[in-house]
């Protein structure tokens, strides 16, 4: 069984806490309460294989962040969470991706970008299509947009940074097979050769590995934005908030299809 | 060569003072008539051709359109206006402006002259003149235009006695401040100095190891008002040694990083040689007095003082008296000047030294690493036990100068002996500003005694702002409209800038407008705005959805918990306030709890099976001890809530009524809002992570930091009354504490929020408390520096807000794009660009000049003119007064609506001043037509030539920093015939043996080294009247006596200068400099 650390990050109020523990427990958080850091455990199945997940959630408040270094080095794949009806929330996961890319010193971290709050249409501003823009401009870091009211994508989110962590550690052996095999067979050769070696691996091995998580995604096209926003219930005084019937949340799962904007 | 010295007296009469005089203010500087040149020595082209400077410092051929016989002074003036006959020769050298000059050889007792020019001076142009007069005219010209510097802003560093020394002359010297303090210095023998053993010895901050006749000792300091501060024995008042602060400049003045002494109330005060080589100023003169005068290696101090507020005071008072430095132009006003802001920090993150070879390969190795500038440390990272040491510090740098070159240094802890360097990272004043640092980034750190090999890594991360400032008088209005301006106004123009421009950070903005409401006293309006404004936007919301019919919870849940401008700018005053008083009541038991270091882990999944399993009791040992810590800390906050400063207090009553006003009646949200203050961004963040707020040296360890996460968990809850439920079931159990403190917290909250009366007694005893010592000070503290409280540097806060203003005004005047690139180009990110060009910038600046032009109205006059800057500065102390006196106090909303407008506008006239000032520093300097006409000035830049012995001329600017040995004053007044100059122009003394009499230039005087390095000026030597007086003085006596009436002049001369401006930016516009060259001094 592997254990993997997932670190969920975003400026203060934009539901962090809420994505974890519905994801977590299936509840929905309905009080003012910050987060100081919290963590939990949680095992999940993918590809009939079995993880076990340590999901830190941090705070956002900017007071903390000096302890954000630590949480970066020793994450393994980050959620980076927005607010779709705060601008700034947006602006300010800018500077958090590069401080992921640059502690991680690595240009490949596995990460998602996440819009949360989506349920909240009066309240929104920030559109699909900007969510979208900026993950293109991340080179094609996967978006999506979530509701930890309504469940939707929260599932999604946290599998698919999974997903990326197991496909990030496959390349990663392959690379050193490659490696041991080239110095295995030409010890003298240069650095030139063993490069090539090990990107032809990669794309061969990689490719089906790539394309089947992707797969689900794939298939469901993207809907254009008008979809998105119709076929999302409402967040009012009757809606089941704190309801965490199973049910209901199945329910919502099949609603939530409909909602799903990735790449 | 071959020349007699008979013959010599015969042919070539003495050059005296008075010729010199004559020359300029008969040629104005220029010169023309035929002269026997070449360019370079060994070809030996001789050509002879009619040369002539022209009035703005070049030298050109003019062979066939003048006859040089014919010239007389009507000519003159003739060919310098007329275009035509001037452009018919071609120039040689482009300006004259900071050349060298040499004699080198004689020809019928006439030398020749080797011109040096050109940035580097490498151009060469020999030059020969039959007549002995005309030599001279021509000798005058080229030491005038010698006397001039450059372009280059930084060539203009003018190095000045500061104001407060002036102020002094004559009076009684007075004792200005008194301190016991410890001081690191030499211990003077066979006094009864009481060594203290037990402070650490500051040996990275020195460069001699030798140390054994230094060390602390206590000591009573009293700095007096001429600008010298003497050390006193503390029993018996007998003095040890004094030094002169009026010889440092302000830069050697440093407040030490808490890092290196593990102390943030210390003071460095000295000579430091590197930083003065960069200037090309002389160390030869220390800054002590007495009998340690010029004899020790290192003239440097450190000064610790007993409480912060006395090392600010001190940091302070002690900058006033030193030299400031400043950019200015010979001659201009002091309000025309500017000052560099050099801001940076360096943050030390990480490093991988796995490649690093180590001597004892068992012992595990320790690393640290040093900040150094100007050979000597500044601050320094903890000690950490690892190949790949994390130590994320981060340091702030404050200079007034460039900085040449920052070492990271690596250093290896030696467990006997020194410790070893192991890799070195140089950082540029370029990388200073290099975006690509501005994140982290991974450095290659290479072998000290290998340059090419690498040793490993270090991660760093650089955050740098660079900018101008202008000397306070500019500010003087500004600040009356920004104390009735309305502040709603002001914040919408915030918001939207922010909304606009992305690059802006938030935090940097907020703290802006902090410093500035602080320092103009209307903070608490200004909190008052920001909590409106956002609580009104939210409750738009929640009308909306209240009409709707939907639940608004998730707005109550969310409210103050995003960053906003106002949560940051409360993050930062709450700390700034309170830091003293956490400290005092939280920090001993966080080192406690963090000395203790027993885990309090009650959650079951985080502790392994095996301990879980022989002991079943560990979580509930764990529970009581988390529950202690808890209730202790608890029990500290409750008990001081009366010793929360007082601003902290009142910004909460104030906070409090304003929610009460949007969420009537609902308790629990105004809990959670106040909490959401108090206790998310204030109390929780240190304990969670004390290191950050220097409450401890180290990082925590894991066990240390779960800790106290797990204690700032639970007072946040407890600070909400949320009791802990389904998101971490094993907090549950903590719920009781919770539970049992629901009354202490409601009276906690009442108290600090001023709704209930707090009996309880002040128990902490807080430096805000203890009134400064000011009365004697204040008139002598240099207004330029930072305000003392706090240290915020007034003056450069108001500039980034005028630019802040600046650019909220462009974006709602988006009438061309090019409007927007003003505020763009005066955020001086790229520093470098002026330390070269001026070209790039002389097209940029001028296009928008011209623009902006237009946008200006009458009020420009009164900060235009030079004229009128002279005004504003002699009216400087009644300005500030009716400033304060006038200060409206309920002023009328007409008052109110016309000082925003009058604020915006003034902001954007300052803008344009600061670029102005930037564009004209940045180019060659030329002289004012005032200056050519005065003999007063003449005199005194005679009196600063100088000659070596090789018969090089050297122009030293009136200074009091250096006595050069070896030079030699061209009309030494020490001599009986004191006027003339014969020395220079002897021919015998160019066999070698160049013996002078007692002529030494017994002053202090500044030598230019090199053209293209910075020289220096100053006051001179007291012993002479003339000297003492500044060139800005000068300029201010001649515009006095030539006036009288300066105030009846006043519009008649604006508007003469507004066109001018305007034909300046055009002509510049085209290229041609000619017109524009006396822009600033014209009339």
């Amino acid at each position: 069984m592997r254990d993997y650390k997932l670190v969920v990050l975003g400026a203060g109020g934009v539901g962090k806490s809420c994505l974890t523990v519905q994801f977590v427990q299936g509840v929905y958080l309905d009080t003012y309460d910050p987060t100081i850091e919290d963590s939990y455990r949680k095992t999940i199945e993918i590809d009939n294989k079995v993880f076990d997940l340590e999901i830190l959630d941090t705070a956002g408040v900017a007071q903390f962040t000096a302890m954000r270094e630590l949480y970066i080095k020793s994450g393994m794949g980050f959620l980076l969470v927005y607010s779709v009806t705060d601008q700034r929330s947006l602006d300010e996961l800018m500077e958090l991706r590069e401080q992921v890319l640059r502690i991680k010193d690595s240009d490949k971290v596995p990460m998602v970008l996440v819009g949360n709050k989506a349920d909240l249409t009066d309240e929104r501003v920030i559109s699909v299509e900007d969510g979208i823009e900026i993950s293109s401009k991340w080179g094609k870091v996967p978006f999506y947009e979530t509701s930890a009211l309504l469940r939707s994508n929260v599932d999604e989110v946290f599998v698919d940074v999974v997903r990326q962590i197991i496909r990030n550690e496959m390349e990663n052996v392959v690379k050193s097979d490659a490696r041991n095999q080239s110095t295995k067979s030409s010890p003298s050769t240069s650095v030139g050769p063993n490069g090539n070696i090990a990107s032809t691996e990669n794309s061969k091995k990689s490719s089906p590995t790539t394309d089947k998580p992707r797969s689900k995604p794939l298939n469901t096209s993207r809907r254009p934005t008008e979809t998105v926003k119709t076929t999302l219930p409402k967040r009012s005084t009757n809606s089941p908030g704190k309801s965490s019937s199973p049910v209901s949340s199945k329910q919502k799962k099949k609603k939530k299809r409909n909602l799903c904007v990735i790449f | 060569m071959n020349t007699s010295t008979d013959n010599r007296n015969d042919q070539m009469r003495p050059f005296s003072l008075n010729d010199f005089r004559g020359n300029i203010i008969k040629m104005k500087g220029r010169f023309i008539g035929k002269v026997r040149w070449c360019r370079e020595q060994s070809p030996q082209i001789w050509q002879t051709d009619c040369l002539e400077i022209t009035s703005a410092g070049a030298l050109k051929n003019v062979n066939n359109s003048v006859d040089s016989v014919s010239m007389d002074n009507t000519v003159m003036s003739s060919t310098s206006t007329n275009d035509a006959s001037s452009s018919s020769g071609y120039i040689m050298v482009a300006h004259l402006q900071q050349c060298t000059i040499k004699l080198i050889r004689w020809e019928n007792s006439i030398p020749t002259c080797e011109l040096g020019f050109g940035e580097s001076g490498t151009g060469k142009i020999y030059t020969q003149l039959s007549d002995a007069s005309k030599f001279y005219e021509f000798f005058s010209a080229l030491t005038w235009w010698s006397s001039y510097r450059a372009k280059g802003l930084f060539n203009k560093l003018t190095l000045n006695k500061s104001e407060c020394v002036k102020q002094q002359s004559g009076e009684k010297i007075a004792n200005l401040l008194v301190c016991q303090l410890n001081v690191f210095g030499p211990i003077v023998r066979n006094k009864n100095i009481q060594i203290i053993d037990n402070l650490e010895k500051p040996d990275l901050l020195f460069k001699e190891k030798n140390m054994e006749a230094w060390g602390w000792f206590p000591s009573m300091g009293v700095l007096k008002s001429n600008g010298t501060m003497d050390f006193l024995l503390q029993n018996d008042g007998t003095l040890l040694y004094s030094v002169d602060i009026t010889k440092l400049l302000r830069s050697e003045i440093r407040a030490l990083d808490y890092s290196l002494l593990m102390n943030d109330s210390c003071l460095f005060l000295g000579i430091l040689s590197s930083l003065r080589n960069q200037l090309s100023v002389s160390t030869e003169n220390g800054f002590f007095l007495g009998y340690l005068k010029n004899r020790l290696a290192d003239e440097q101090l450190i000064l610790r003082f007993p409480l912060k507020i006395d090392q600010e005071d001190w940091f302070i008072a002690l900058k006033s008296f030193a030299i400031p430095e400043r950019f200015s132009l010979i001659a201009s006003d002091s309000s025309n000047s500017l000052r560099l802001s050099n801001k940076f920090d360096i943050g030390i993150l990480e490093a991988d030294l796995e490649a690093v070879e180590l001597d004892a390969p068992n012992e595990k190795p320790a690393f640290y690493s040093l900040v150094s500038m100007w050979d000597h440390a500044w601050a320094k990272t903890p000690i950490i036990s690892n190949t790949k040491p994390f130590w994320r510090e981060e340091f702030n740098f404050h200079e007034s100068l460039l900085v040449e070159s920052i070492y990271i240094q690596i250093m290896q802890k030696v467990r006997r002996g020194m410790d070893k360097m192991v890799g070195l990272v140089k950082i540029t004043q370029a990388m200073l500003s290099d975006p690509v640092f501005q994140k982290e980034t991974r450095v290659p750190l290479y072998l000290t005694s290998n340059p090419s090999f690498q040793v490993g890594t270090i991660c760093i991360k650089i955050n740098s702002t660079a900018n101008f400032v202008l000397p306070p008088t500019n500010y003087a209005k500004l600040e009356r409209f920004l104390s009735i301006a309305s502040l709603p106004k002001i914040a919408n123009d915030v918001y939207k800038v922010l909304e606009v421009n992305h690059s802006l950070k938030l935090e940097e903005v907020s703290s802006t407008c902090l410093d500035v409401f602080q320092l103009n006293e209307r903070l608490d309006e200004w909190f008052q705005t920001l909590i409106e404004r956002e609580l009104s936007t939210i409750n738009k919301s929640i009308y909306k959805n209240s009409h709707k019919n939907l639940t608004s919870s998730h707005i109550y849940n969310s409210l103050f918990r995003g960053n906003s401008i106002m949560t940051k700018t409360t993050e930062k005053y709450f700390f700034r306030i309170g830091n003293e008083y956490l400290n005092k009541s939280i920090g001993a038991i966080l080192r406690e709890i963090i000395d203790d270091g027993k885990s309090c882990e009650i959650d079951p999944s985080r502790i392994s099976k095996e301990v879980l399993s022989t002991d079943s009791s560990i979580i509930k040992q764990n529970r009581k001890r988390l529950i202690t810590w808890v209730k202790k800390i608890w029990k500290l906050i409750y008990s001081t809530s009366n010793d929360l400063p007082p601003e902290i207090r009142s910004y909460l009553k104030s906070f409090r009524m304003s929610l009460e006003k949007v969420c009537a009646g609902d308790e629990s949200t105004i809990l959670n809002c106040i909490s959401g203050i108090l206790f998310l961004r204030f109390f929780c963040p240190v304990i969670l992570n004390p290191k950050l707020f220097k409450f401890t040296e180290h990082h925590l360890n894991d066990t240390t930091r779960r800790t106290l996460t797990l204690l700032s968990k639970t007072l946040m809850n407890l600070s909400t009354l949320t009791l802990f439920g389904k998101k971490e079931p094993w907090m549950i159990d903590i719920n009781s504490f919770i539970e049992g403190h629901k009354s202490e917290l409601l009276t906690y909250v009442d108290r600090v929020t001023d709704r209930k009366l707090d009996f309880s007694t002040k128990t902490l005893k807080l430096q805000s408390g203890i009134t400064r010592p000011k009365l004697l000070m204040s008139n002598f503290l240099s207004k330029e520096l930072q305000s003392s409280s706090y240290l915020i540097d007034k003056y450069l806060k108001e500039t980034e807000f005028i630019y802040l203003l600046n650019m909220a005004d462009n974006i709602s005047h988006k009438n061309s794009d090019n409007q927007n690139c003003i505020s763009q180009d005066l955020s001086i990110n790229d520093i470098t660009s002026f330390l070269k060009n001026a070209s790039s910038l002389d097209q940029k600046n001028a296009q928008i000049g011209e623009l902006e032009f237009e946008k200006l109205t009458e009020n420009n006059t009164e900060i235009f003119g030079k004229d009128l800057l002279q005004y504003l500065v002699l009216n400087d102390i009644e300005d500030d007064e009716a400033g304060k006196n006038s200060r409206i106090l309920d002023p009328t909303s007409d008052e109110v609506e016309y000082s925003t407008k009058q604020l915006l506008q003034e902001s954007s006239l300052l803008c344009y001043k600061l670029q102005r000032l930037i564009k004209v520093l940045s180019d060659y300097e030329y002289p004012s037509e005032v200056i050519l006409r005065d003999e007063a000035y003449l005199s005194l830049l005679a009196k600063q030539i100088y000659f070596t012995k090789d018969k090089r001329i050297y122009i030293c600017r009136n200074n009091s920093l250096t006595s050069p040995k070896e030079y030699f004053n061209l009309f030494d007044s020490s001599l009986p015939n004191q006027d003339v100059a014969p020395l220079l122009f002897d021919s015998s003394s160019d066999s070698g043996n160049f013996s002078i009499p007692s002529s030494r230039c017994s002053g202090s005087e500044n030598v230019r080294t090199d053209g293209s390095k910075n020289y220096i000026s100053g006051n001179s030597n007291p012993s002479r009247s003339l000297s003492r007086l500044t060139s800005t003085k000068i300029s201010r006596f001649i515009r006095v006596g030539s006036s009288n009436n300066i105030k009846g002049q006043l519009k008649q001369k604006s508007d003469g200068v507004r066109k001018e401006d305007y034909a300046d930016s055009r002509t510049v516009n085209n290229t041609s400099r000619k017109s524009g060259m006396f822009w600033f001094m014209r009339k």
